[in-house]
């Protein structure tokens, strides 16, 4: 998946904050370490950064740091950590989840409207419906997938993970690893999806605001 | 582990002592920490070897120190030689001497007299040093910098010419600021809103944003006013 990506120059320019502030946030840990992506040009190094998720982040550190201080932005921004729900109703009006998804994997009080999806819920719901629309999974390895994500992303508590798809001999697979992580496998096997969840929750969040 | 009970550390002459979270940890002479170590107040003298991450809330040195991971501390006070092998971070630094940090290095204010030797980045709020030797960066990133030389005498010529590494100058890849003021600097690119390049300076490339002040005799490749 190649992603768009804003040279730190641009980035100041286009959103009109300093290189002051660009640092301090990166030191309050508002930006995580990753997104600076550090890549040679013609004058030499340079940081870029993927354009969707930082111009969401900026936008809202700059919304919130009216009534913040930088260090209780610091815990509102952690990649998970989203104090909202949604209900069933809400879900499908927004049509952040295809219908088929959402159905198929909600309880039956979340079904009639008694119970609200809560931020984990959706995400899984999110990652499901993005592997399946992108064709790389199958409804049946759908299940698989949220049973995997279920039982065991919670155990991350927030720290950063990726979920992995892999396929050898028809047989497929999923792994969910805590990244950066380096894995190798042997040539049989094709890893169909590589995705960092750190991310899907950004994306979802994002479209969620 | 119960935490009304932690206990301190208290070592003079030679030795070695067990990592763990301790209140206090006072060290004299030559000392080994074996592993890693937490505390509120490290407090060091003489030649210290920490083999493992220190975390201290104050750390006082006085002497040389070398810690083999990475070092955490809020406040710290550096008279002497600190060798961190991985990074740094916290909150306030005030060196006389020498620092020299393996990865970034991360920082609300660095103050003092010295030099500084930084593998990665090293990213602070507020800059203000004179330089006493030979200092290098990757990458500073900053709010304010400000850096010239230290004290001169005239021992110094002497030692400068006997050793290369006693000449006072800054050398970094990149340097990014609101406020940038250098002196005997020679920096790859320099990008900033207000930036004063003073003597004995040697910039590839210079971008900024509100005004560019330069001494005569700075040699800069190249000028860029951004709009903004």
């Amino acid at each position: 998946m190649e992603r768009e990506l804003i040279s730190k120059k641009d980035l100041l320019e286009l959103t009109g904050i300093s290189y002051g502030q660009l640092y301090r946030w990166k030191r309050k840990q508002l930006i995580p370490e990753d997104w600076f992506i550090r890549k040679s040009t013609f004058t030499g190094q340079e940081t870029f950064f993927p354009k969707d998720l930082i111009l969401a982040r900026i936008d809202r550190i700059v919304n919130m740091k009216e009534d913040l201080s930088l260090d209780e932005l610091a815990g509102k921004l952690s990649p998970y950590q989203v104090d909202l729900v949604l209900s069933n109703r809400e879900l499908n009006e927004r049509n952040i989840v295809s219908e088929m998804v959402v159905h198929r994997f909600s309880t039956p009080e979340q079904r009639s409207g008694q119970e609200a999806y809560s931020f984990q819920q959706l995400l899984y719901l999110f990652v499901s419906d993005q592997l399946l629309s992108a064709g790389e999974i199958s409804l049946e390895e759908c299940e698989l997938l949220m049973e995997t994500l279920r039982s065991h992303f919670p155990r991350y508590e927030g720290r950063p993970c990726e979920l992995l798809f892999t396929r050898k001999m028809g047989v497929s697979m999923f792994a969910l690893a805590a990244s950066p992580a380096e894995l190798y496998f042997d040539p049989g096997v094709k890893v169909v999806a590589r995705l960092q969840l750190t991310e899907m929750a950004e994306q979802l969040r994002s479209k969620l605001h | 582990m119960a935490n009304d009970t932690i206990g301190d550390l208290k070592m003079d002459g030679i030795g070695t002592a067990a990592g763990g979270v301790y209140r206090l940890v006072n060290l004299n002479g030559v000392c080994k920490v074996a592993a890693d170590v937490e505390a509120q107040v490290f407090d060091a003298d003489g030649q210290i070897r920490v083999n493992g991450h220190l975390t201290a809330g104050e750390l006082d040195l006085d002497g040389t120190m070398r810690v083999s991971g990475t070092l955490h501390a809020e406040r710290a006070f550096v008279d002497g030689m600190a060798t961190i092998e991985q990074s740094y971070a916290g909150q306030q630094l005030q060196l006389n001497g020498m620092l020299s940090a393996g990865g970034d290095c991360e920082l609300d204010l660095l103050e003092g007299e010295g030099v500084f030797k930084i593998r990665g980045l090293l990213n602070a709020g507020s800059i203000k040093f004179r330089l006493q030797g030979r200092s290098s960066a990757r990458e500073i990133g900053c709010e304010t910098i400000r850096v010239g030389r230290g004290r001169t005498g005239v021992w110094r010529a002497l030692w400068q010419w006997v050793l290369p590494s006693f000449t006072p100058e800054l050398k970094a890849g990149v340097i990014e600021g609101d406020d940038v003021e250098l002196e005997y600097a020679s920096v790859g690119i320099v990008r900033g809103d207000r930036v004063t390049i003073g003597r004995g300076c040697d910039i590839g490339r210079v971008e900024y944003r509100t005004g560019l002040r330069k001494h005569p005799t700075a040699r800069i490749g190249e000028e860029a006013k951004l709009n903004g």
